[in-house]
């Protein structure tokens, strides 16, 4: 069945020390060369570029590619750069797919979770985080 | 239809003693769990062969930027 062309997916919540942790994300399967593994992406507007744990690209099995680097708030950090396809997932069903070449730090634990960014998610939907509702929405755009 | 995402939503209690680490998840069931994420996709794999496992790390960081 064809999956529906709107998202709509509730924070990811959860206590941590005493805090309240709340993330908008939506379930994706990674795929690169003959490996594919099922996670969640942080859907991220404040970044202009994706990025995937080496911990994700470990389990995929795919040779990482040129040495690149990105941006952040701590500085600059060195990365890898796959090419991979990100599919967006609905209730198992793909409903978008992304090609696109990503970073992948190099050092492990710099990103905990997949991160899309306004060149990948950002291009194939409309999207809008409704933070009192804890819930985003991700709209297939009218053409 | 409950996903792997939804299934971990549903369990906050459950969820939180898994901060910091990897868990795999197939079906409603938390079925590894660790520090590496390609030795927990394993044990899920050996476990439930044919089975597509769902692994994500439970986040500690209250705040991330890049």
């Amino acid at each position: 069945m064809k999956p529906g062309k709107t998202i709509t997916q509730r924070y990811l919540k959860y206590s941590y020390e005493g805090e309240t942790i709340r993330l908008p994300m939506v379930p994706v399967r990674l795929r690169a060369g003959d490996g594919s593994v099922k996670t969640v992406a942080l859907v991220d507007s404040g970044a202009t570029a994706s990025f995937v744990p080496p911990e994700l690209v470990e389990i995929l099995g795919v040779p990482v590619g040129e040495t690149s680097s990105a941006s952040g708030a701590g500085g600059d950090f060195p990365t890898h750069l796959v090419e991979m396809t990100i599919e967006v997932l609905k209730d198992h069903s793909v409903a978008c797919k992304i090609e696109e070449e990503v970073h992948v730090p190099i050092e492990a634990g710099r990103v905990p979770y997949v991160v899309l960014g306004r060149d990948t998610i950002f291009l194939h939907y409309d999207i809008t985080f409704r933070e009192r509702r804890e819930m985003i929405i991700l709209r297939k755009p009218k053409r | 239809m409950v996903t792997e995402l939804d299934y971990l939503m549903s369990s906050q209690a459950q969820i939180e003693k898994y901060v910091g680490l990897w868990v795999a998840v197939v079906g409603r069931k938390i079925v590894a769990t660790g520090e590496s994420a390609k030795d927990v996709y394993d044990r899920a794999i050996l476990a439930f062969p044919g089975e597509e496992p769902f692994v994500a790390k439970v986040p500690r960081e209250k705040v991330m930027l890049l």
